[in-house]
This record gives structure tokens, sequence and C-alpha cells, in this order.
């Protein structure tokens, strides 16, 4: 006789790259069911505790198998799994994983009359490749991360439907069996996680990353490009932050998108370089398990700099084992990248370690970095999990800066090349800069009672230096009381110091109306950041700094709270959304408060002195003046949902977002002139399959207004205040996931104009297209006994004519990248092309004046400068994984 | 159908547009008077009806000018006093340097094209006399060449002159609170000259400069002499009335210059 119980785990969306579902039979052995005498003693079978899904090995990806897996484990008297054996084979490296998993469960043990025993159990595993769509579109009003009545996904399934719930599986497998039984039993299943906050409609785009990983990017802000409407530009060098446009927006450095990295903030409050400036080079590409992008402020739990949007990246690591990776081709370009995932650890649990170097592809453009993180991710019992991150990071780099145009044409310089290594503007300090990050983050995500809580705290601190020009010779006015002086360089050195001290926290209300599940949601966030910032002008004959231009010491916080209702009317119709205030506190010492006296002393002039110590006439003050203030914002945020019906989901959005002031504009008490969002969109989406094929599609069309927009200027070398603006556009995007391929593409419309007078807004692209494939499989010939792994990937970039000041447009952009890699057992061979057709092709384009002493009289009209975009470079990789699932 | 039908009206909205104005090269020129003949001197009465008013006849007249510029704005006091260069205000500009022949009424072209943007319109024109970088110090270009004769009740002085606008021209103020206030780059540049101009992407900037309006309240009598004849001193330090005169003239932004758009 034997005793037997199953049950049924269901695994999610936000796996790596794949659907492990699996089912679990659990099977007592016929020798402890019985017992001499034929009596029915009082036995009850083990259960299951806590259980950590299998990972799906990559090495069986390339083949999409389905397998079974049905391992005899013994529970011993403490609930831990003591002894493995492998029942049934699915192959290896099924096997491996399944044990991997296996290991890490606990039970409730065995009880015979009462007392715990040792226990013999088979588990069956089924492997099933990921055919649901990698991206998470839209969930069954109040079903997104607790599944209480889902029913699991049955052994053999090809995986969950692209409308399913998606969680991450934290591994609660809650009732038992009940013992003494002949009959399997099917176990009740919940499966809690950590919650993807409920979608907000056709923008909201949680993006695994998957086998789109293969797709060659830079850095993990190209992971953004999976978003539609991305355009990514960097003038600053390797080690700065790319400037972002998307949808209609310059977001510039960050400073109109909100990012944050597991849920802790990227951007930097204060940075003299931009407000909100994020720069997310620390983040190794390879750890990034997910993204979520929303395009539009739409959740209350978006906060400051999510005008456009916001971007959070979650991170993880599916292969485990040590990696090793080595990279090297083009440009003296050289990478290292170590990652660790232990065996015995969920994905969320790795150690990654960086070091790059190059020498660039033009003139002052080398760079180098280091990055070193790690993650643990670790249980609360049966109720939740928390994680512990760390992250560590310096770059120091240079810049090759702006060409003005006319002088490449008249081969005054090269299309790659650097105005401070010419003779005619040479620089002795030259364009660059370096940074540095250092951050650590806890949290926890808990249930209490019928309350899931989450909490996270986080400590940041970064430090940047950042020396562009611009402008070359233009800027440096002669005052009166300083000494008769030529143009002595527009160079600025902007130099940066943070601290960042903040949490975050939830707690989510469930509860039935209209009988109908319900979820009521308050959170809040909190930053504090003590930041110093200053920024000189440098000469350019010696690099010594001859103005200070700013010098700001600021205390600044950020304080909101939120209440979020995910609301479902009928089982068709949902509306979520609430509210969101923020208080902002700054309190900004200007140690440079004074830099201009026009009647000064006579007997103590300021002469070339940039923070003065006096007022008019001579009357002393000291140099800093302090200034403080504060104000709220108010931000309603709501999507109605419809759906899904027959796979399609209709959404209507409408939503309103806060970009807080830059310290530089503060003035005691002023009514802080935040800048204030309003965006509206309606979208459809569809999530469904085509025989095999997972298909995920979306139609948006969005509308966005800005009272007070941010312009770029290139005389200040930042944004300055500019005035309002409209953005209306269409955005596409569909992803194809078969069993062989992964295709996602995105095309973006947008017309971005100032509303008085309804010209265009430079420099914000109004035609994105980007596509992103990846192919792989087995090869039809085996090395050694053991078949090879081919994959071939492609991203393709198509940027129409950007308007620029003056009527002007740019040129296009239009790029490909691709990948091919040979892999076999633990190795992977790897060739990379970036720009692919060498097309030589302008990144950033601009129209202002400057004046790099290329001709006798300076250029005063604005004329194009652009940054070159890279040519052709080839790079080989190389990647061995050992210890591994694989 | 409707959905299609509006991705594909903002497919072409989306392209089109303009962030306002037009980028634009034109041609550029200068020129001496309307009434000048070309290859003859220029006679004329200076100070004409007041006692200072003497016949001058003018066999050489050239001018350099270094580069020309085209303001949207008039400069405003404050730190623009002393700044030279104002970014963000200028719309149009003729950086090549000419010389010109202020005897002759034909337009001389300048060496390379105008560039500039049509809108907004031009309000100030500035006219910059310098061989060099405009905040060097040391620039010997010659900027104005003047010779011929001035005669008056029977006195004849034929005279000649030659201005640079360099080191000679460098004055440190006393005041070490103003030690900076009067750069050489304020000295070459000739602004605000009033224009009402809008470029087009037709027709040309023409620049007339009149020399008549050099002598305004220059006395002849009082010249130096030079050589075997009389001269305008090109030295700072030597303050004779009409050589003054006729440096501040020359930096005058009144009638000497003028700016016309030629269809």
């Amino acid at each position: 006789m034997s005793h037997h119980f199953s049950f049924q785990a269901f695994e999610s969306l936000r796996s790596w790259r794949w659907i492990v579902s699996l089912t679990m039979l659990l099977f007592t052995s016929s020798s402890w069911g019985q017992v001499p005498g034929g009596a029915v003693p009082n036995v009850v079978p083990p259960s299951v505790l806590t259980h950590v899904e299998a990972v799906y090995p990559p090495s069986a990806l390339a083949e999409r198998r389905h397998a079974d897996v049905v391992l005899t484990i013994t529970v011993d008297v403490d609930g831990h799994v003591s002894a493995v054996d492998v029942a049934s084979s699915g192959g290896e490296d099924l096997d491996q994983a399944a044990i991997v998993a296996v290991r890490q469960w606990t039970f409730v043990p065995a009880k015979r009359n009462g007392n715990p025993v040792s226990s013999r159990i088979r588990i069956p595993f089924h492997f099933a490749p990921p055919a649901a769509p990698p991206e998470v579109v839209e969930q069954k009003p109040g079903e997104e991360h607790e599944l209480p009545s889902q029913p699991a996904v049955p052994a053999g399934s090809a995986g969950a439907p692209p409308s399913a719930a998606a969680a991450s599986t934290a591994g609660k497998v809650g009732a038992a069996a009940s013992a003494g039984s002949d009959q399997p039993n099917a176990a009740e299943v919940t499966v809690q996680g950590r919650p993807i906050p409920p979608s907000r409609g056709a923008s909201d785009f949680n993006l695994r990353v998957g086998e789109l990983a293969r797709v060659p990017r830079g850095n993990a802000t190209e992971m953004l490009k999976l978003a539609p409407g991305i355009l990514l530009t960097n003038e600053g060098g390797e080690g700065h932050a790319e400037q972002v446009f998307l949808r209609g927006f310059d977001a510039r450095e960050g400073q109109d998108i909100e990012f944050s990295v597991g849920g802790m903030p990227i951007n930097e409050a204060g940075n003299l370089h931009g407000n909100g400036y994020a720069d997310t080079h620390f983040i190794i590409p390879e750890t990034v398990e997910s993204l979520r992008v929303v395009e539009g402020p739409f959740d209350p739990r978006q906060g400051n700099f999510a005008v456009a949007g916001s971007a959070n990246y979650e991170l993880g690591l599916e292969k485990r084992g040590f990696t090793a990776k080595y990279l090297r081709g083009s440009f003296g370009t050289e990478r290292l990248l170590l990652l660790y995932g232990p065996a015995e650890a969920s994905a969320r649990t790795f150690g990654a370690a960086e070091i790059y170097k190059t020498d660039g592809f033009g003139q002052n453009r080398d760079a180098q970095r280091a990055t070193a993180s790690g993650q643990y991710e670790g249980r609360l019992g049966d109720k939740g999990s928390y994680r512990i991150t760390g992250m560590v990071y310096g770059t120091n780099y240079h810049s090759a800066g702006v060409i003005r145009d006319d002088d490449y044409r008249s081969e005054r310089i090269g299309f790659y090349d650097s105005y401070d290594l010419t003779l005619f503007a040479r620089q002795q300090t030259r364009q660059g800069g370096d940074a540095t990050r250092v951050s650590l983050s806890g949290d926890l995500d808990t249930k209490i009672g019928d309350v899931h809580v989450g909490q996270q705290l986080f400590v940041i601190s970064n430090g940047m230096r950042s020396r562009p020009n611009f402008t070359g010779f233009l800027l440096d006015v002669q005052k009166p009381a300083q000494r008769i002086h030529e143009q002595r360089g527009d160079m600025l050195d902007l130099d940066q110091e943070g601290l960042t001290f903040g949490a975050r926290g939830s707690g989510k209300l469930p509860g039935v109306v209209f009988g109908q599940r319900q979820e009521l949601e308050f959170g809040y966030f909190a930053r504090g950041d003590k930041v110093v910032s200053s920024q000189q002008r440098l000469q350019a004959g010696d690099g010594v700094p001859y103005a200070t231009e700013t010098n700001l010491a600021s205390k600044l916080g950020d304080i909101g709270l939120y209440v979020d209702g995910n609301l479902r009317l009928t089982s068709w119709l949902g509306l979520r959304g609430g509210v969101r205030s923020d208080l902002f506190m700054f309190n900004v010492n200007d140690l440079c408060a004074v830099q201009d006296v026009s009647r000064p002393s006579r007997t103590n002039p300021p002469g070339d002195a940039s923070c003065l110590d006096q007022q008019q006439f001579g009357l002393h003050r000291e140099t800093n003046q302090r200034s403080s203030t504060a104000s709220t914002a108010v931000l309603p945020r709501a999507s109605l949902i419809l759906g899904p019906v027959d796979n399609f989901t209709f959404t209507a959005s409408y939503g309103e977002g806060v970009r807080s002031i830059d310290p530089s504009y503060i003035t005691q008490d002023i009514d802080t002139p935040f800048a204030s969002i309003r965006a509206y969109e309606g979208g459809v989406a569809y999530a469904g399959h085509v025989e095999n094929v997972a298909v995920v599609a979306r139609s948006i069309f969005f509308q966005t207004h800005v009272d007070r927009d941010l312009i770029f200027s290139e005389t200040a070398g930042r944004n300055v205040l500019g005035m309002g603006t409209t953005r209306t556009g269409w955005v596409g995007a569909t992803r194809l996931t078969g069993s062989w391929f992964d295709q996602a593409a995105n095309l973006t419309l947008v017309k971005s104009a100032y509303d008085d007078t309804h010209l265009l807004v430079a420099y914000s692209p109004d035609v994105v297209l980007r596509s992103d494939t990846a192919t792989f499989s087995d090869l039809p010939f085996t090395m050694g006994g053991s078949k090879a792994r081919g994959a071939l990937s492609a991203g393709i970039t198509y940027v129409g004519r950007r308007p620029l000041p003056l009527g002007e447009r740019s040129q296009i952009i239009f790029t490909v990248d691709a990948s091919a890699t040979l892999g076999w057992k633990n190795f992977e061979l790897g060739l990379v092309v970036t720009n692919l057709l060498d097309r030589r092709y302008r990144l950033g384009e601009y129209n202002f004046v400057s004046d790099f002493r290329s001709d006798p009289q300076p250029t005063l009209v604005p004329v194009r400068h652009f940054t070159a975009g890279a040519p052709r470079g080839v790079f080989m990789t190389f990647a061995v994984n050992l210890g591994g699932a694989s | 159908m409707r959905a299609s039908a509006l991705v594909t009206g903002l497919f072409c909205i989306s392209c089109v547009g303009t962030t306002g104005g037009e980028v634009i090269t034109f041609q550029a020129a200068a020129s001496g008077p309307e009434d000048a003949q070309a290859g003859q001197p220029l006679a004329f009465v200076s100070d004409l009806g007041t006692e200072l008013g003497w016949n001058v006849t003018l066999t050489t007249a050239k001018l350099h000018v270094g580069a020309v510029y085209l303001n949207r704005s008039m400069p405003v006091s404050g730190v623009q006093n002393t700044s030279c260069i104002l970014p963000d205000t200028y719309l149009g500009q003729v950086t090549s340097g000419l010389d010109v022949d202020l005897l002759s009424p034909e337009p001389q072209p300048f060496p390379t094209l105008g560039e500039g943007a049509t809108m907004p319109p031009a309000i100030v024109a500035q006219v910059w006399l310098t061989g060099g970088r405009i905040d060097r110090q040391d620039d010997v270009t010659p900027i104005l060449q003047i010779e011929g004769t001035a005669e008056k009740d029977g006195d004849r002085k034929p005279f000649t002159g030659t201005i640079t606008i360099g080191t000679n021209r460098i004055q440190t103020s006393t005041d070490a609170t103003q030690i900076g206030a009067d750069p050489i780059c304020k000295k070459r540049i000739v602004t605000p000259i009033p224009v009402s101009i809008q470029l087009q992407k037709t027709g040309s900037l023409l620049l007339r400069i009149n020399p008549r309006f050099l002598f305004i309240n220059v006395d002849f009598s009082a010249l130096p002499a030079f050589g075997d004849g009389f001269g305008f001193t090109d030295d700072v330090t030597r303050t004779d009335q009409p050589s003054k005169n006729l440096y501040n003239n020359l930096r005058a932004a009144g009638a000497l210059y003028t700016f016309e758009w030629v269809p």
C-alpha cells in the first residue's frame, strides 16, 4: 500500500528566460506506510514547507527540450533532504537541475503516531521551455501576484498562458496532503513572491530580457531599447550617463526618467550636471533579470523624475555556477567578467565582477571601469524572502566632445577626432571624467496576516567629475574688475559628491467586494540626499581653474506617500490607480553666492576672484548664502483595464508626474516651480499564441503635456527651464517568441511641440524604430559526443531625422549590431560586431554657438555640431561555465 | 481601420514641422557710398555749414572689416558692457575679412558666404574692425588707410593716415575696480548699428561705408605734420584733435555704416 499525495506549482512568467512549469507528485514509500499486524497506524506523510524552483538549464534551452525527471529523496526527521536518487532521468543536465533544486527544499517531516520519522518519497519534475511571451502584458484584474485559486500548470504543459499572472516564486507550498490515504491528493498551492505591481496599461512594459540578451548591448542602459521609443546618445564618454530620448522627451541623462535597480534609486538628486542624473553603467548587463519600463506617469509608485516614465532593473543570474567571460576586440577593448551563482541558491543570489578597458574608437575616447556586485536572497520561513544587494563601481574616461560640422567638412578636424588634441584648441586638461558609486540595499517581502508587506532600506554614495567643453572659447566674460584677459577656455570642471539614505515600503490589503478580489496598497518612499557640487572653468593652456561658477552644499529631502487601488469591478473590468503626494525639501548653501558686484571696494577690489566677500561699496559679507524651501505635489493616477477578452486588453490611463527643481534655482522660500506633467493614453494589447509562437502586440496612442519643460543649454552645459510643451504620438510594439527564436520590434511616432508657438521641440526624435532578434538552435553536428549549439542575434536601430534648432534636421541614424555564438559543453565562443554596416553616423547632432578657434573670427550664429557614432567594431568573446547546472 | 488611418496620419505629421526659422547662407558685400565713382577720388565738404567745413578730396580710403554680425536684440547694460561676445543674440554673420575700397560704389563681395537664420529679424548690426582674433591685443593690421587733401580758404593740407587697433589703443584704468572695463575687443567692435533686416534665402547683404562720416568734427587745421605733408597719428598717447576724432568716428555706430538687404 502506498501513500502518495501531489501538489502542483505554478512557475512564474518572471523567471529568467523561460517558464518552468512543474507538477510535483510526492509518493510516500510503501515501506513506511505498512505496519505489522495490518493495523493502520496514524501516519502523516511529509509536507513541503519551502521549495525552490528548478532552473531550466541553458543547455536544454537550445533544443527546447520537454522532459520529466523523477527523483527519490529522503526527508530526514528535521525536514531536510538527506539523500537524492534519480529514479527516472530526463538527461544529465535536467537531472542536475532537479537535484540542485530539491536539495534546497524543506519539509514538515513525516510523522508516525505524532513522532517525526524519516521518509522516502518520489518527486517528479517536468521541464518545459518557455512558450509564454517574455513580457507581462496584462493579467486578469486582481490576479497579479498571488494565485490562491489559480490552477497550476499541469505536467506537460507548454507553459502558462501569456495573460496569466507573473510572480517570482518564493516557494511556499501550503497545504500538505492528507495522510493515511491510499489515493493521491492534490495539494492546494499558493505561490508567493516579489509582486510585480499591477500593470498600468499598454505602456507598462515588463520585459524579460531572455534570449534577447544575445543582442549586442554595451551597457545596461541599452536594455531600455527593448521598450519602444528609446534613443540613446552619449556626448560625454563611456563613463558618462547615456542621454535618453523617450516618446518625444529629451530626458537627458535621466532627469526625466525615474531609474531604479531592485527598487533602489539611481537618479542623483541635486546633481549639478542635471537634477536626476542617472548613470547605469554600474549595472552589469549580464545580471539584469528583467526590466520594467513604464512610459508615462501612470503608477502611484512612480516618484520624482518620472516625467517621461520610469525604468526599474531587477537583478538575477540565471546561469548557476562559476562563469568567466573574456572579450577582446577593436579599439583595444578588453573585458573580463566573472559571475558566480551558487547552485543551491535562487537566481537572485549571485556575485559578479567586471573589469573593462578600451582605447576608444577615435581620439580621446579611452575608458576603464571596474564593477563588483552581489546579491543574496534568503527565505523568511514560508512567508517570504529578503534580499541584500551591494554594488561597487568606479570609472575613469575621456571624451572626444563635439565636432563642428563646418570644421569637419573643411578637413580641419577628422570625424572621430577631438578638439582637445588639435593645434588651435588644444586643452591641457582633456574632456572626460570619472565616477564612483557604492550602494547597499536590504529589503524584505513577507506577509503579516493577510497583509502583504514590503520594506526596503538603502544607502548610496556616489561621486562624479565631468569635464565637458561644448563651446570652446566663447563664454569667458571680461568683468570690469578683472585684469584684461583673452578667452581662456570654456571647459567645465564639474565635481559632485552625494550621499543618499532612503527607504520605501508598502502594505497591501486584500479583500472581496462585488464578489471580486480587490486590493488596496499603501506605500511610502523617502530619501534624503546630502550633495556637494561645484562647477569651475578651466584654462585651456594649463588646466588651471580660473572661475568658480557654482559651489553648492545641499540637503534634499523627498517623502512620498501613495495609495493604490487595484479594483476589480467585474471579471473583465478593472480600475487601478490612486494618488501620490510628494513633499520635496531643499536646504541649499550657496558657497559662492556673490560673483559680481557693480560697485566694489576701491581699496580691496575683487580682481579675478569668483566668490566675493563684499557687496556694494565694498561692505563685507560672507561668501555663502543659505536658502531653504519646501513644496508639495499631489499626483492622481488611474488606469481603466478592460479584459483580457479573447487575448485582448484595452486600457485607458491618466497620470500626473513631477520633476523637482534643480538646487541651483533655489532661493529662500521660493514657491518651487515644479514641472507639472499630465499624461493621457489609450491602448490595446494582444497576448496569445499563434500555433507554437507566443505573440505580444500593443498599440498605444498617447499625449503628454509639460507646463515647464527643461531645454538643454550648451552654454550653461545643462538643462534650463523652458516653456510648456505637448507630445502626441503612437507606439506599436510586438514580441514573438518561438521555440528557436525571439523577436521584438517597436515603432514610435511622436510630435513634440511648444504650446505657444507650436514649433517643434528640438532634438527629440519623432520616428524611432527598433528591432531585436535572436535565433538559437542545436547545430547538426557533435563534437566529442556533445552537441554544439549556435545562436545568431541582431539589433537594428532606425531614428528619423531629428528636429534641430533653427529649422534644421539631423541625419538619419541607422545601425545594425550582430552577434554569433557557438556553444559546446560548458564553453561558449562568440563573435560580436557592432555597426555591422560600418556606417559613418552621427550619434548626436546639435545646433548651437561655439568657437573652437578654427577660424580667425568666431562663428556666433548656431552651427551644426555632432558627436560621432562608433565605426564597426569586431569583438571575440569566450566564456566558460563551471559547476553550474548546465 | 480608423486606428490605421490615425497611425498613418501620425507618421506623416511626425516627420514634418519645424523648430522655427531656417538656416541659410547668403552673399555679402561691402562698398563705398552710392554716389562715389569707381576709380575716382571722392570729393566732399566735411562738416558742411560749420566752421570746421573743409573741402576734402579722398584719393585713398580703405577699411579692413574683420567680420560682420547681425543681432536679434540690443545689448543691455550690466555685464554686457564689457563682454564682447553675447551668445544667443546673433542670427547672421560674415566672418571673413575684407579690405573695402570706400571710394567705390560697387559691392565688393566678402570672400566667403555669410551664414544666418531667417528668424527673427535683426535689429542690430556689428562691424568688427580687426585683423585677428577680437581679443588679441597685438594686432597690427591696418584698419583704416586714407590719403587725400583738405582745402579751406586757400589752405591746402595733403594728408595720410593709417589706423590700427592693437596695443596702441590699450588704456589701463587707474581705478583698480575698473582695470578690465575697457578691453581691446570693445574698441574693435562697432555697435549697436541699428538695422531692420530679415535674412532671406535670396538676396544679399550689403554694407555701405560712407567715408564722409569719418571726418565729422575733424579740424584739419590741427593736423600734425607728417613727412612732406600732414598725417593722422596712430599713437594713442598723442591726442591731437583730428586723429582722436577720426578714430572715434571710425568706431561710431552712426551713419558711417549702413546695412541693407538687396533682394
